[in-house]
């Protein structure tokens, strides 16, 4: 079986997902030294060009996971919050008592902001990264995840986002899970042999736990875009581009939000891959999002607590997150949103190119919304 | 380690693995939860355990109901974590957010018909003062714990890791005064469940917070599995501690450890005051309580 990277560039080639060498460093599951030390590389950096300063749009639960996070950084400031309910502008106050609290995202204008973190429900995502980016209200972008409603409003942004040569980063923290970084590393390493097919689904039983069937999921977007971007987001990662032949949905109806989804794609080279996302699901006590895949010598499971290799002669090995230096400066909602947030940050202050980040970003959304196009739904 | 204390943990009665999630999904399909989960208890407090941490939330509530049916409850230690904050999370994720989980907590203030509870809470709420909303909020839980904890006793409260991480990383040192202060003047020992331990110390220092009756429960194990920043800084917090009970969570690293390994390493550690451990039979809990206790001291 081949190890390491080196089998990486002749195994893909031939299927277009060739590396450079800064992109075989991030292929590795293990957390590289930059990520690692992501808060005191920064704090190095940030005393030559000072704060880095951010405002939080959205007070919600991922907006103060966001807000807490950056706020354990050195030299990492709340600048602003912009929040609309009155309340919640309220409690801001007292929780960030540094920031200005304002209701409009405009307001922003003038406090010199290095990044606003989009944490809103994905409906207000377009017009609020639009007002950022077209007023030049912050220099720079986090969206939590999707960057957008639709593929067209994603291409808008990444437009904008040149036209201003803004950092625009999507928050897909699983992508700095350890578990799944290894799985991508095993897979671009050549263990597979030829890849044939995968599996990913996103699962959780929110649905229901809300009661009601899970109609509940009808006040926020439909689990595809939701809980399931997440899948598609890692696939196109694992995968490079994937084109949807089917798709459907429950409920069925054109009007309501789907709780559940199949979503059937094909990849380069023969690849054939099956999307199965629900918050439906019985005993899913948190979201569980995974992946399967096989190749003509292999198989590879990953999910966030573990990835499996097995081979075809019988040979299994196992990595949990222990095995896989987990380890963060600072642990709040699992230690992939603190990478996640120490990357884009160290970026923005490091002028780095984020890469194919934002166009796979895009990629999640056409995916999306072909989907929900084969399955007769409206894409919001 | 002087005489340590020894809690039965809640997790596996909970549905929670932090090896794997799919374990955990294993776990909850066991029938007869309450009953079963009693049993566990009452094997690991006639095996050496001195008593039961929990989220304070309605399973574990029927659970210590159902140890009280089995058993005298006189003298079992009771340390609660509050809030439940897992629930409080989930609910937000279908229930409005944020704004969600203030209705939520508005309506159980109103149903409770506690004084203290309504008074604090009102005031928190009118003025957005989390730490008022947390003193209220504390009052409604021990209300609903007094219903079935018998003679057991309410040896320390523990603020959940999520609110206590929360407010370090935010640098919130008027939460924790207020609620160490809060628990202190009911005569009850204050706790803090933290997954970042080395930086609580460090700013429970800096703020001239008396340890000296605090609880603290944090991940201590061999592999460094959620030891925050790093396994080295958390035994160098630990050693400076100058006061208060250490309680070791995660010992086994989530499973990840052998029961030998883990106990091994616990055992060395200077100022660890207790564990935790979660177990999930009663076989598991008679041999691990009762190794516990052989090698950590009667």
């Amino acid at each position: 079986m081949a190890a390491g990277l080196d089998g990486l560039s002749t195994h893909f080639l031939g299927r277009g997902v060739a590396h450079s060498e800064s992109e075989r460093s991030r292929l590795s599951g293990d957390i590289d030294a930059t990520e690692r030390g992501a808060i005191r590389f920064l704090s190095n950096m940030n005393a030559e060009t000072g704060d880095f300063r951010a405002a939080i749009v959205g007070l919600g639960k991922m907006g103060i996971l966001h807000a807490c996070l950056l706020s354990v950084m050195p030299e990492v400031r709340i600048a602003a919050i912009v929040e609309r309910r009155h309340p919640l502008l309220m409690v801001s106050r007292r929780m960030f008592p540094l920031a200005h609290p304002v209701n409009n995202v405009e307001d922003l204008d003038g406090m010199d902001l290095d990044a606003v973190f989009v944490t809103t429900p994905i409906r207000y995502h377009f017009p609020i990264c639009k007002s950022v980016l077209s007023l030049g209200l912050a220099k720079n972008l986090f969206v939590e995840k999707t960057l957008a409603s639709n593929a067209c409003e994603g291409q808008e942004i990444i437009r904008l986002a040149r036209t201003r040569g803004a950092v625009v980063m999507v928050g897909y923290q699983r992508k700095f899970g350890v578990t799944f970084r290894k799985a991508r590393e095993l897979l671009h390493s050549g263990n597979l042999g030829d890849l044939e097919s995968f599996e990913a689904y996103a699962l959780s039983s929110d649905g229901l736990r809300a009661g009601e069937n899970g109609h509940a999921g009808d006040a926020r977007d439909g689990v595809v875009r939701d809980l399931g971007s997440h899948a598609i987001s890692l696939a196109t990662w694992f995968f490079g581009k994937l084109q949807v032949r089917d798709c459907s949905c429950e409920p069925a109806d054109r009007s309501r939000s789907e709780h559940s989804a199949d979503v059937t794609v094909h990849g380069e080279s023969g690849l054939i891959g099956q999307f199965r996302f629900s918050w439906m699901s019985e005993g899913y006590r948190m979201p569980e999002v995974g992946i399967r895949m096989r190749g003509t010598n292999a198989a590879i499971e990953a999910n966030d607590d573990f990835v499996k290799l097995a081979t075809e002669n019988g040979e299994q090995k196992t990595w949990y997150r222990h095995d896989l230096n987990d380890e963060v400066d600072f642990l709040l909602g699992g230690p992939e949103y603190f990478r996640e947030d120490g990357f884009f940050v160290d970026a923005v202050k490091s002028g780095r190119d984020l890469g194919p980040e934002l166009s796979e970003a895009v990629e999640v959304e056409r995916i999306i919304d072909d989907a929900l196009a084969r399955a007769g739904k409206d894409s919001s | 380690m002087t005489r340590p204390i020894l809690l039965v943990g809640d997790n596996p009665f909970l549905g929670i693995s932090h090896l794997s999630q799919e374990r955990a999904r294993g776990r909850s399909r066991s029938p007869s939860t309450s009953g079963a989960a009693a049993e566990i208890v009452i094997a690991g407090v006639e095996n050496g355990a001195d008593g039961f941490m929990f989220s304070l939330g309605d399973t574990t509530l029927s659970i210590l109901e159902e140890v009280g049916k089995r058993m005298s409850l006189d003298g079992l230690k009771l340390v609660p974590l509050i809030p439940y904050a897992y629930d409080w999370v989930r609910l937000a994720t279908f229930n409005g957010g944020v704004f969600g989980i203030g209705r939520q907590y508005a309506r159980r203030l109103v149903q409770s018909v506690d004084a203290h509870a309504l008074w604090h809470g009102a005031q928190g709420l009118l003025r957005a003062d989390i730490a008022e909303m947390l003193s209220s909020y504390v009052a409604l839980e021990l209300r609903r714990l007094k219903k079935v904890q018998g003679g057991a006793q309410v040896t320390a409260v523990m603020l959940h890791e999520v609110l206590t991480d929360l407010a370090l990383a935010l640098n919130l040192e008027d939460i924790f005064r207020k609620y160490v202060g809060l628990l202190r003047s009911r005569g009850i020992r204050p706790g803090l469940e933290t997954r970042n331990f080395a930086l609580l110390v460090q700013r429970l220092r800096e703020w001239r917070i008396d340890t000296g009756t605090l609880w603290i429960a944090a991940p201590f194990n061999r592999a460094g599995f959620q030891m925050t920043a790093s396994r080295i800084d958390c035994e160098r917090a630990l050693a400076s501690l100058p006061g208060g009970v250490v309680i070791a969570m995660s010992i086994f690293a989530a499973g990840y450890l052998s029961r030998r390994d883990a106990i091994e390493y616990v055992q060395q550690l200077p100022h660890l005051g207790g564990v935790v451990v979660g177990v999930s039979s009663v076989s598991q809990a008679q041999e691990t309580f009762r190794m516990l206790r052989r090698v950590l001291g009667k």
